[in-house]
């Protein structure tokens, strides 16, 4: 094995940023579909434009019903994005490969998902709440903490796995 | 007169066997779609499918859109920034592996 070194204890990103930005564009997408079919589907807690369409009525129900379509189109669209990521980063020379750094990068991208969706839909424009009939503040800044939450321990695991990989004397790296 | 093939005994005729014919699968295909309840969806021509286009597809169907959206600009740019800006790594404390040996990765990139 052989990475390019530029500096003693210092693991240059060009061996690690392909697999982070796939594994984060993936657990994003991951992480609407966590949304949408738990909180959408099975909870039904809320609906894409819950708080502005009322679910008070079948036609509402299948309104709401839509624009999570158009919305889940979307993350199934950065899932199809990172996947593609994910082929060119184990296909590139060089690429430090690591499970941990994996999960950690899909738990990033369900954490950004959570904090960024959440600010937008929840807190800027309110198009729906986390829990449309209940204490939709505290459920809301409960959805933001576990995006911080997420993010944090994503990182982390980021961190760990590369450093455990690349001390091993045999580290998995993708070869020409 | 050579003695029965016992082993063969239990194959069927050819004849025998259901032949799958195009009306298996029309037929089955053409109830699903004519039943009632199957017209509630957003293009069925029915007075539901009419009421829910009317609402979806109006002068607001833009703009809900784009706010719909709204966050997936967001998650690209913050996805170019972490491409950009991701860090080096730091290792561990002790001297690196001698398994770390300067060479130049090849120009494909990112």
């Amino acid at each position: 094995m052989s990475l390019l070194s530029t500096a003693p204890g210092i693991l240059p990103k060009e061996h690690t940023r392909p697999l982070v930005v796939a594994g984060t564009v993936i657990g994003l997408g991951m992480g609407g579909f966590v949304d949408g079919i738990l909180f959408h589907q099975i909870l039904q807690l809320h609906n894409m434009l819950s708080n502005w369409v009322l679910r008070d009525s079948l036609r509402n129900e299948q309104i709401n019903m839509v624009w999570d379509g158009f919305f889940h189109a979307f993350t199934w669209t950065c899932v199809a994005i990172g996947l593609a990521l994910l082929w060119r980063a184990v296909t590139r020379p060089g690429t430090l490969l690591s499970g941990k750094a994996m999960w950690g990068a899909l738990l990033l991208g369900f954490g950004l998902f959570n904090l960024v969706e959440g600010t937008i839909d929840h807190e800027i424009l309110q198009v729906h709440h986390v829990y449309q009939n209940g204490n939709h503040p505290l459920w809301d800044m409960v959805f933001l903490a576990s995006g911080v939450v997420l993010m944090a321990g994503g990182w982390s695991l980021i961190g760990q796995g590369f450093r455990e990989t690349a001390s091993r004397p045999h580290a998995q790296v993708v070869r020409r | 007169m050579l003695p029965a093939c016992t082993h063969l005994q239990h194959v069927k005729d050819s004849s025998e066997m259901p032949r799958i014919r195009l009306a298996h699968i029309v037929f089955p295909i053409f109830t699903a779609v004519s039943v009632k309840s199957a017209h509630a969806c957003t293009v069925c021509d029915s007075p539901t499918g009419h009421q829910l286009r009317a609402a979806l597809f109006n002068g607001h169907f833009t703009h809900t859109l784009l706010l719909v959206l709204a966050p997936f600009p967001v998650f690209a740019a913050l996805i170019v920034l972490l491409h950009l800006g991701m860090p080096d790594l730091a290792l561990a404390d002790e001297a690196p592996s001698h398994a770390f040996e300067p060479t130049p990765l090849p120009e494909s990139g990112l």
